[in-house]
């Protein structure tokens, strides 16, 4: 049995006196697709910024391979192999796709700035091989043709492919994908199922808040439910959908 | 004689950085109210009390008006000029960046200066203080009358400001958008109006800083660039968006000037009161009295 | 590097070696502008790559400038060294000033780059028995080279000095400072077609998603803004040398914004931009001297239009109307057609 690769211990997060997360316990074995879901406002972003340092929790902590990453900077927890992708897509404008996804290498690569403005062989070398692992990486998610295209030409599918692509450059051991559906239609959807199965047949483990059901019932071997940043349940996909606090959360006021 | 002899200079140079620092304040209260409405930080800040000053000598000595009426025409005037602006070069942008505001308001800070230098050449001017030229003496400094405009016009600037914060629905209005101007203009608050009267007002402030230091320190083109620099200064010791902060702070960055100028070398004044802001910005960002966001976002 | 930018710095090439052969009247011109054009590019990586903006690069420009001249000139140091000496002072004096105001958003940097430029003012004004003060100082010696050639006085064939006299030589002065402005521009393209560049543009674009993607955007400002200081440092120093006297004036906040202006001008996105937007606005009040009085209303409205109605610059400006033009054009015909 594989250990669990992140944990979550009893993280607490506020703003202003307003509880966004409070004492969200869990804990993700390696290889796993792990969804989040909950009501809006439920803390899921929250909770992905608490893992990425771009929130700072404000009490418990998150273990990553063993390691306490809370505190660490944002960069540094990319470096350390968390990775993600955001609600709104946040891809680099006035960029091509291929150089958004080379922004994703930028933490495997060490160039630094003497010998990337003087051009020493070894910088040659190794922008020659990021350039190369770059563009297999937008091939491997099918958008290759798309590699010189600025990517505010791209479409709205392509876009979240690119930002997969540049999420999986940095060489993830585990990836969160926020909503990574949203205004995607049912056979784009679909797609994106294969596309993540595929992310994690690489070895990658996978966190996903959405709120497709049908996806998150379909990919997912262990669902966490939160509700005004509270977790409520925990189980799988099956337990989870047969779960009676939970479904008085989604229905509301239709249960009672 | 004996009374000259009887001078303390520290209350003298306190009492002279009051008047200036008061100037401060003023212009920072100006660059609060920009920045809470919209996040911007107007460059042409100091332009303003420039135009204040150089419009208050000409109503003055030009046109023969009286205090009050020059008053008036200038701090309307430059309203009008402040109000232009956003309409000409603000409000057209399309989700302008921080970057490209800033520019466009150091653009817009340039063309009022060059005009200014256009229309009164590069001499300086000053005008008679409001009501009469005797000092008055008290603790062994002599106090100039229009000190006491000066803070005085603070005062009420103040006061006028906190009852139209507080009581106005406007006012209330415009604090709603400095919370939050996407709540805001959901809740049915016209966001744009809300920027435009935010540029007409610190214009005004500004305006009114300039014409009652007028007769204190001289005017000329190129004042407007470290009024806005010190008023800045004054804005980040008070905690940016803090306007009781600006206040106690702008007052307490003249004090110091005045103090260094003359305990160290005149020739530094200016130097010390921008040092502050550096060494603000090094030290404590969120300023003496700040909120608590602008220090959150040092973290990164 | 890419092809472009490969045939774009033969043709720059070019036009440096002709231009004195082709404007032998008035090449020298072009001298101070090659200066300002190799603090632009500096300024430009900041501005245009790392979205940062400093109105305080006059001060730099200064410390350079007079670390020069004050080392040569009163401790007799080699040029060569003192400008090196300059260089580090800058490195070490825009660490100081951007570590802080990098660390915040928005325009912490604008605004203590503008104190600071006008510190050093009041320092070149008030230190008088360093700097010389309001009057200045001169004698500040050309710089030299060691070379194989033919010595000035003898005539003799061999290893001798060769001087960059800005008097008596100024086509030697103009290939240098423009030599030093190519050699920058190379520095500046193989920058920002690395990693390093694309981490810079992405912290522009994005500073958040670029720290969760493993970019240390905090550190990357810095090191951005150490390395244009130096630059303009440099530009400082080639100044003294050229010039060989010094006083303030020419390093005051105008200085600092007319540099802004001309990486703003020439399209802040592209360094290319640097270059055709110092010699635009360097060569202005040549080309419109009438204008004279109207110097400030006529750059600050050139800054605000530009960044109103072309804000990616002269340069793409043109550009995108040309396609847009060949757009129009095809579009018609393909009407006409059908």
């Amino acid at each position: 049995m594989n250990g669990p690769i992140l944990e979550i211990k009893e993280v607490g997060k506020e703003f202003g006196g307003l509880h966004a997360l409070d004492g969200v316990n869990c804990a993700i074995p390696e290889g796993q697709i792990k969804a989040i879901i909950g009501p809006n406002g439920a803390g899921k972003t929250t909770l992905f910024n608490c893992l990425t340092g771009v929130d700072r929790p404000t009490r418990g902590s998150v273990i990553f391979e063993g390691k306490s990453i809370s505190g660490l900077q944002p960069y540094e927890i990319a470096k350390a192999g968390l990775a993600r992708t955001w609600q709104t897509i946040a891809l680099f404008d006035h960029m091509t796709a291929l150089e958004n996804v080379l922004v994703g290498r930028h933490c495997r690569t060490s160039s630094g700035m003497f010998r990337s403005a003087f051009r020493f062989p070894s910088q040659r070398r190794e922008e020659k091989q990021m350039r190369r692992e770059a563009y297999d990486l937008l091939d491997s998610l099918g958008i290759a043709d798309s590699a010189g295209k600025d990517v505010g030409q791209l479409t709205f599918l392509e876009q979240r492919r690119v930002e997969l692509a540049r999420c999986l450059a940095s060489e993830p051991r585990v990836l969160l994908l926020d909503e990574p559906a949203a205004g995607l239609n049912t056979r784009e959807t679909a797609e994106l199922g294969d596309v993540i199965r595929n992310i994690r047949r690489r070895g990658i483990t996978i966190v996903l808040v959405e709120h497709d059901m049908s996806l998150v019932m379909d990919l997912s071997d262990s669902v966490l439910v939160l509700d005004h940043g509270v977790p409520i349940a925990e189980g799988t996909p099956r337990e989870i959908q047969a779960d009676e606090k939970v479904i008085a959360v989604y229905l509301g006021e239709e249960v009672e | 004689m004996d009374q000259a002899a009887a001078t303390s200079p520290l209350i003298q140079y306190i009492v002279s950085g009051i008047a200036f620092g008061s100037t401060y304040a003023m212009v920072a209260i100006g660059f609060n109210i920009i920045y809470n409405a919209t996040g911007i930080i107007n460059f042409a800040q100091g332009e303003f009390v420039m135009l204040g000053g150089l419009l208050m000598v000409w109503a003055c000595t030009v046109l023969h008006l009286p205090i009050t009426l020059s008053v008036l025409l200038a701090v309307c005037i430059v309203t009008a000029i402040g109000i232009l602006f956003e309409r000409l070069a603000i409000r057209p942008l399309k989700n302008p960046s921080v970057l490209a505001l800033i520019i466009i308001t150091i653009g817009g800070a340039f063309v009022i200066k060059g005009s200014a230098m256009l229309l009164w050449g590069k001499d300086s001017y000053f005008i008679p203080q409001f009501t009469s030229e005797e000092s008055i003496w008290l603790l062994g400094a002599a106090i100039k009358p229009q000190d006491f405009w000066v803070w005085g016009t603070l005062g009420i600037v103040v006061l006028l400001l906190s009852l139209f914060f507080g009581y106005t629905m406007t006012g209330k209005a415009m604090r709603a958008c400095a919370y939050n101007r996407v709540a805001a203009r959901l809740s049915g608050i016209n966001a744009e109006t809300m920027v435009m009267l935010a540029f007409g007002l610190s214009a005004a402030i500004g305006a009114l800083a300039g014409a009652v230091i007028v007769p204190i320190t001289s005017m000329d083109y190129s004042r407007g660039e470290m009024f806005g620099l010190k008023g800045f200064s004054a804005a980040i010791l008070g905690g940016l968006g803090n306007s009781t902060g600006a206040v106690v702070a702008g007052i307490l960055l003249g004090i110091l000037e005045s103090l260094a100028a003359g305990y160290i070398s005149s020739h530094y004044k200016d130097a010390i009161g921008l040092a502050v802001l550096l060494v603000v910005l090094f030290v404590r960002p969120s300023g003496l009295f700040g909120r608590a966001e602008i220090s959150r976002l040092s973290e990164f | 590097m890419g092809r472009r930018n490969g045939i774009g710095l033969i043709v720059f090439a070019l036009a440096i070696i002709a231009t004195p052969w082709v404007f032998s009247a008035s090449f020298f011109k072009l001298i101070p502008i090659g200066i300002y054009a190799f603090a632009a590019i500096g300024l430009s990586l900041l501005l245009g790559y790392a979205g940062q903006i400093s109105l305080g690069h006059a001060a730099f420009y200064a410390i350079g400038a007079y670390t020069s001249g004050i080392l040569t000139v009163r401790f007799g140091i080699s040029p060569w060294m003192a400008i090196g000496a300059g260089v580090l002072l800058s490195a070490v004096v825009a660490f100081l000033v951007g570590m802080p105001s990098l660390r915040l958003h928005g325009h912490y940097l604008a605004m203590a780059t503008l104190a600071f430029g006008e510190i050093v003012r009041v320092v070149l004004d008030a230190w008088d028995h360093i700097t010389g003060g309001p009057s200045g100082f001169g004698g500040i010696p050309s710089l030299s080279i060691v070379w194989l050639g033919r010595d000035a006085e003898t005539g003799e064939f061999g290893i001798t000095k060769f001087v960059f006299d800005p008097i008596m030589d100024e086509l030697s002065i103009f290939y240098l400072v423009w030599g030093v402005a190519f050699f920058g521009l190379c520095f500046a393209l193989c920058l920002i077609n690395s990693r390093i560049g694309r981490a810079l543009r992405a912290i522009h674009s994005n500073e958040k998603a670029a720290n969760v993607l493993g970019v240390p955007a905090g550190n990357y400002k810095i090191k951005i803004f150490v390395l244009s200081a130096a630059f303009a440092s440099i530009a400082g120093s080639l100044y003294a040398h050229y010039v060989q006297y010094l006083n303030p004036p020419p390093f005051g906040v105008w200085t600092s914004i007319l540099l802004v202006l001309m990486v703003i001008v020439g399209g802040m996105r592209n360094v290319w931009g640097a270059i055709i937007g110092a010699v635009l606005m360097g060569m202005l009040p040549e080309w419109i001297s009438w204008m004279e009085n109207y110097w400030l209303v006529v750059y600050g409205g050139i800054l605000l239009l530009v960044m109103m109605f072309i804000p990616q610059g002269v340069l793409l400006g043109c550009r995108d109307f040309i396609r847009w033009i060949f757009g129009f054009m095809r579009k018609s015909q393909s009407e006409v057609s059908s």
